[in-house]
């Protein structure tokens, strides 16, 4: 009798071995104590796997406190591009505004001239990531909108 | 249906027009897994934290360029797990801040009983004594779920090498983990 192969025991634990060979290694599992006794050590060693759980949430909280005031913070940041500390959302936001400016900076011939003045809205993917913008920073994200007009 | 949500795909696509808010909506659909990715294989917050902060940033870049033949979230995998060897590389040379390990202690403890805690401790502790592909085989297989052809397309390493690190690696946590075998977590 050929027993079954280790990693087809460790899929039918994980519960993604197909159906037709989930039937097969099934049949032989119950009828080979050998391969009944593995099955049971893998099963023990994925359970026990399971105890390691990691907590993302804290790191990645974008609609919580703090977000207007996370971006009030990096208005004061110079150009670079990491933010360590300040929630991922406003992180990813800023790394992508100053992104976009440096951008700008290069590539001034493609990008259309900045509106001036009132009715300045920040980017959709702010509202999308869960905080509001003040003046001063808007203007810096804003580089990437495109604006109504002619090319410069 | 109207109200169904965009897929993957067509976010990437949007971003690749220059639809910023759809790199938005993929941050929040994807960013916990990313940062889980990360923190398993970097076991540190901060370093998992600019790992997902880099890894939207390359989606961005790559938005316009990206053609779905993978699974998107495969695609994702590989940006975060080569980001997070990068990191891993740096970290090499610059030993993780006391004041993070202070805070990840603290973060496990808090919610735990001690037993569940000290288990969590040992399972943490006999992954990172794994050889290093039986390592990451291990947490994309048990932690972020992915099949034996989707860890090879991470990773770059074929089918049949993954299978063989991933019975080797089971084997060696059973031994390192015997001491806990009548422990139910
Ligand atoms: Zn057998």
């Amino acid at each position: 009798m050929e027993h079954a192969r280790e990693i087809d025991l460790i899929e039918w634990v994980a519960g993604r071995l197909g159906s037709e060979q989930e039937k097969v290694v099934g049949t032989h599992v119950q009828d080979c104590p050998v391969c009944r006794a593995k099955l049971h050590d893998i099963r023990k060693t994925w359970d026990l796997l399971g105890a390691w759980q990691v907590q993302p949430a804290g790191h990645a909280d974008v609609a919580a406190h703090g977000a207007s005031s996370a971006v009030q913070e990096e208005r004061r940041i110079p150009l670079v591009v990491r933010f360590p500390g300040v929630r991922m959302a406003a992180r990813i936001a800023a790394a992508l505004a100053v992104s976009v400016l440096i951008g700008y900076a290069g590539g001034r011939w493609s990008v259309r001239p900045m509106p001036t003045g009132a009715g300045m809205e920040p980017p959709p993917y702010f509202s999308v990531l869960g905080f509001e913008l003040g003046d001063s920073f808007s203007s810096l994200v804003l580089q990437d909108e495109p604006a109504s007009s002619q090319e410069s | 249906m109207e109200n169904e949500l965009p897929s993957d795909s067509e976010l990437m696509a949007r971003l690749g027009r220059g639809d910023l808010a759809a790199l938005g909506i993929l941050a929040q659909r994807h960013q916990n897994r990313v940062l889980s990715l990360s923190y398993r294989l970097l076991g540190d917050w901060h370093r998992a934290e600019d790992v997902c902060q880099e890894t939207f940033l390359r989606l961005r870049q790559a938005a316009a360029r990206y053609e779905p033949k993978a699974k998107f979230t495969t695609w994702l995998y590989r940006i975060v797990h080569n980001l997070s060897l990068d990191q891993q590389r740096k970290a090499a040379n610059d030993p993780v801040s006391l004041e993070a390990l202070q805070a990840d202690t603290e973060e496990t403890a808090r919610d735990s009983s001690v037993e569940r805690h000290e288990l969590a401790e040992a399972v943490q502790r006999a992954v990172g004594e794994l050889s290093e592909r039986q390592r990451r085989v291990i947490i994309l297989h048990r932690y972020e779920g992915l099949s034996h052809e989707e860890i090879g397309e991470v990773t770059g390493w074929s089918k049949s090498a993954v299978e063989s690190l991933l019975v080797r690696a089971y084997e060696n946590l059973r031994e390192k983990l015997a001491s806990y075998q009548d422990f139910s977590p």
